[in-house]
């Protein structure tokens, strides 16, 4: 972590329960850290987004949320959140699945509803200025409906985000990401933010 | 909830509010035009350029150099979540504005 108050700038009960995580998990993970760390500024708000992104989206599996958000991050070539995101991913989807996204997604047995997906995350992330009408249509054509194309937006929103955190303040990789990956498909994203 | 956030990053903290608002629109054009508006602070220029496009080339050497200019590490901390908040609100934004024609 690039910066020391995300390390020992956190209030006491907060430095109490990343003390316990700690122990948990073998290291403390990077967006607790930030997002804890002066909580009103910004975690206290982006948490909800995450959480509801990750684990609130109606029309697609957790198991296809992660492998999105795996996609998003490999996009902006965050090696800390592709790493988990595909460890979280890869147990809910199996190994083959997770592991063509990784690869050229085009070339691999992906269905096509998922890779219209992937396509159209790829442009959004990486070519946003871009977008337009007809980039949405491939995924309509699918039978993708709106509600699930504004879940896949999000997905890509909240991603942009914390990759871009996760690589300035360069978080720390976890020491067993199969720990990382359990925890947080059991428990998802509510308690990354720590009050205190 | 979106809005909430977007108000959190660019309301009371300890940098200066109009630099967070000039990182925040920096960022949000560059995703909707793809074109770069300079900042008058050259390293927190070039800082938010790498945020903005290629975060995985963030080297300590660039937190350095805020520092040398005199940011606070607290005023880093927020400088980044806004530019990051940015980079993921307006391709949300965008994103939904489309769709929303489409319905």
């Amino acid at each position: 972590m690039r910066l020391k108050i995300l390390k020992r700038g956190h209030r006491l009960l907060q430095k109490v329960q990343i003390f316990f995580i700690g122990t948990m998990m073998g290291y403390t993970p990077g967006p607790i850290a930030v997002l804890s760390y002066r909580r009103n500024f910004f975690g206290k708000y982006y948490n909800p987004w995450l959480q509801q992104a990750l684990r609130g989206a109606k029309h697609w599996s957790v198991g296809e949320i992660e492998l999105f958000g795996t996609f998003v991050s490999k996009q902006n070539q965050c090696q800390y959140c592709t790493t988990d995101h595909h460890a979280i991913a890869k147990m809910s989807l199996g190994k083959e699945m997770a592991d063509a996204i990784l690869r050229d997604f085009e070339q691999s047995n992906l269905e096509d509803r998922v890779k219209v997906v992937l396509r159209f995350l790829q442009k959004l992330t990486l070519e946003p200025h871009a977008i337009e009408e007809a980039d949405f249509m491939p995924l309509q054509a699918q039978g993708i409906t709106n509600e699930a194309i504004e879940e896949i937006i999000h997905v890509c929103g909240v991603f942009c985000v914390i990759n871009r955190l996760a690589d300035s303040f360069d978080f720390k990789m976890a020491p067993d990401t199969e720990k990382v990956a359990r925890f947080l498909l059991k428990n998802g994203y509510a308690m990354t933010s720590l009050k205190g | 909830m979106i809005q909430a956030l977007k108000r959190a990053v660019l309301g009371k903290g300890h940098s200066d509010p109009e630099l967070r608002q000039q990182v925040y629109e920096k960022v949000s054009d560059q995703v909707l035009t793809g074109d770069i508006t300079p900042l008058t602070a050259p390293a927190l220029n070039s800082y938010i350029d790498k945020l903005s496009n290629h975060a995985y080339k963030i080297l300590d050497q660039d937190f350095e150099a805020l520092q040398s200019e005199g940011y606070s590490e607290d005023e880093i901390f927020e400088l980044t979540i806004v530019g990051a908040t940015a980079a993921g609100v307006t391709r949300l934004e965008k994103g939904l504005s489309i769709l929303q024609k489409l319905q």
